[in-house]
């Protein structure tokens, strides 16, 4: 198996801003893969250059093993593309559209029977300026289908999309990846990649900083626990104290509770540096990190101002209960 | 080679727009009202005989100016504005290059422009019947070329500006700034430079503006603008003389030679300037 997708060392400077730094990645073919990340990351930046709208600063990127940048028009023969920030003629027809990428790609597809399949066909000869928001992403949809591209790129596809509509595109990625296409797609948020994904990537700040299957990132995330404790108040200094204890993940506090993730290793060594500190125990609990807070993890810094909002299992516990972690 | 499938996408997007039927609008009423000027008020046609040639000629002048401000309207937003849409990036999604957009982009316009042009020279056909004009069918359809290669000229012109920004506030400044330059400032320039040639003295027929007194650089810079490369084209070709007087650049065909190099550098430029550009 080749590789569909093929980006090495990418890095992308607009300005005095870098968007990209250094991305590293591989799409086999066949696969769906999710490309995870918040907005501003860098994904659409990634995008642009798979599809030669902009330049690499350093490195470089191959599609279906061809030059993103020599061999553009080849690849985009063979691409399918939902853009992000993109705009529809608003004076054309759905149909129009459709055929305007069938004409591009010099197809023989029926533009109707592409219009359907995104449940628009009623649509079709209605100008696409009076579309809804999810109705052009449809209608853009149909135009990367056109032509059965070897290759689905969809840069944020549940943008403005209702739940129905979101299930709708799933079922339409699995289908075209059972043809046998490869689907990249990106979104910044989990569950849509959660639920079809067989690999994702994690960019961060223009960095990738994690490549793993869903399976290995439930792994990751089943192995550490949260700890919420509740003080009267965070005596200054003491984040740091607690970072430096064995299996101490990550530290934040804010207000009055402070948060920490931990593999495993003593969770009374923490509660015993708050106290000696000079802070009151108040409230303390446990939850098993989800994906969710996994997926933030890898793209937050740690910031005072942010505490990841546990919704795993709660093992609720009062700081005077008799539970053995509390136990002094 | 997508060109003609942008060209034909851009036709259908502008077709529906309101711009273009206020365009052919004003020219059918331009085209007519200049053609019952001259053919019914003989004060102003000045001829004894009433024919399609004096007519043409009279009419040049106006409709150099109309093409040169609707080609503005029509062209500017053309490829900036895809780019700042983001329209521009389903165009570029699909297998077509930049030179197909920037060459679908100057053939579509200039279909969008040709066509109210076209319009009023057809309409224009009703006046000279009745107003008896005599009809020279062979000069008629040599102006029409004449005037779409000069459309063409122009709208390639706007179309290589907006190729060369991402903006279409930047496309739209600099495309008035061009058309201020080449139709109204273009002759105090072409005096500035005979006045400097002449020692910074006012030259002898400075301000006649006597051709035969012009030296032959000076009169080349004046036949530079597309308006007088259009209507130096326009008079060769209804008058037969395309050779004209003077050294051969300053003859009529070679009012030809200066559209056809507007038709093309202006958009080789703005192509340059587009296919190195991120989007």
């Amino acid at each position: 198996m080749g590789s569909a997708i093929e980006v090495t060392g990418l890095t992308k400077h607009f300005g005095e801003v870098v968007a990209l730094d250094g991305v590293d990645l591989a799409v086999e073919e066949g696969e769906i893969f999710g490309f995870l990340g918040p907005n501003g990351a860098g994904k659409s930046t990634t995008i642009d250059t798979l599809l030669d709208f902009v330049r690499p600063t350093a490195g470089s990127a191959r599609v279906l093993g061809m030059d993103a940048q020599t061999e553009s028009l080849a690849i985009r023969r063979r691409v399918g593309v939902l853009p992000d920030a993109y705009r529809v003629y608003d004076r054309l027809t759905g149909r129009q559209h459709v055929q305007f990428a069938i004409d591009s790609k010099d197809t023989d597809d029926d533009p109707l029977a592409l219009l359907e399949r995104v449940g628009i066909a009623e649509a079709a000869d209605r100008k696409a300026g009076g579309y809804s928001k999810g109705m052009r992403q449809r209608l853009v949809l149909a135009m990367a289908l056109v032509g059965d591209p070897d290759l689905l790129i969809l840069d944020e596809p549940s943008t403005g999309l209702d739940p129905n509509g979101a299930r709708e595109m799933r079922r339409l990625i699995r289908e075209e990846a059972d043809r046998g296409a490869t689907v990249f797609f990106s979104s910044h948020i989990l569950e849509q990649v959660e639920a079809v994904c067989d690999r994702v990537a994690i960019l961060n700040e223009g960095r990738i900083v994690t490549v793993d299957t869903i399976d290995g990132l439930r792994d990751t995330a089943g192995s550490g626990t949260q700890l919420s404790i509740r003080v009267d108040e965070v005596p200054e200094g003491v984040v740091p104290s607690i970072e430096v204890l064995d299996g101490v993940r990550s530290v934040t506090a804010s207000g009055t509770t402070v948060t920490v993730r931990v593999d495993d290793g003593s969770k009374t060594a923490i509660l015993d540096v708050l106290e000696s500190a000079g802070a009151e125990v108040l409230d303390f609990s446990t939850a098993e990190t989800s994906l969710e807070e996994l997926f933030a993890q890898f793209t937050t810094e740690p910031d005072p101002s942010a505490t990841a909002t546990p919704n795993g299992e709660r093992a609720h516990a009062d700081a005077d209960a008799d539970t053995p972690e509390v136990a002094r | 080679m997508t060109w003609a499938v942008v060209a034909r996408k851009d036709f259908a997007d502008a077709r529906r727009s309101r711009s273009l039927w206020v365009l052919s609008a004003l020219f059918l009423l331009l085209a007519v009202l200049f053609a019952s000027i001259y053919a019914f008020v003989p004060e102003v046609s000045a001829d004894p005989e009433l024919d399609s040639v004096g007519l043409l000629g009279f009419l040049a002048s106006p409709v150099a100016l109309f093409v040169a401000v609707a080609a503005l309207v029509v062209a500017y937003k053309s490829v900036a504005g895809e780019t700042e849409s983001g329209s521009g990036k389903l165009l570029l999604s699909l297998p077509n290059s930049r030179r197909d957009v920037l060459l679908g982009k100057v053939l579509g316009r200039t279909s969008v422009l040709a066509l109210p042009v076209l319009v009023g020279l057809v309409a224009m056909l009703a006046v000279i019947f009745v107003g008896d004009v005599a009809f020279a069918p062979v000069d008629y359809v040599l102006f029409a070329l004449v005037t779409l290669l000069f459309v063409a000229a122009y709208v390639a012109l706007y179309v290589g500006i907006s190729a060369s920004t991402t903006s279409t506030s930047r496309a739209a400044t600099l495309s008035v700034l061009v058309l201020v330059v080449l139709e109204f400032v273009w002759d105090f320039v072409t005096i500035s430079v005979w006045f400097v040639l002449n020692g910074f003295r006012v030259p002898d027929g400075l301000f006649t503006a006597d051709l035969a007194a012009m030296p032959e650089l000076v009169a080349f810079l004046s036949t530079l603008p597309p308006s007088t490369a259009y209507m130096n084209a326009v008079s060769g070709v209804l008058q037969n003389s395309l050779t004209g007087a003077g050294a051969w650049y300053l003859s009529n065909w070679f009012g030809l030679v200066v559209l056809v190099l507007w038709a093309i550098v202006p958009a080789a430029i703005g192509y340059r300037r587009y296919s190195r550009a991120d989007l």
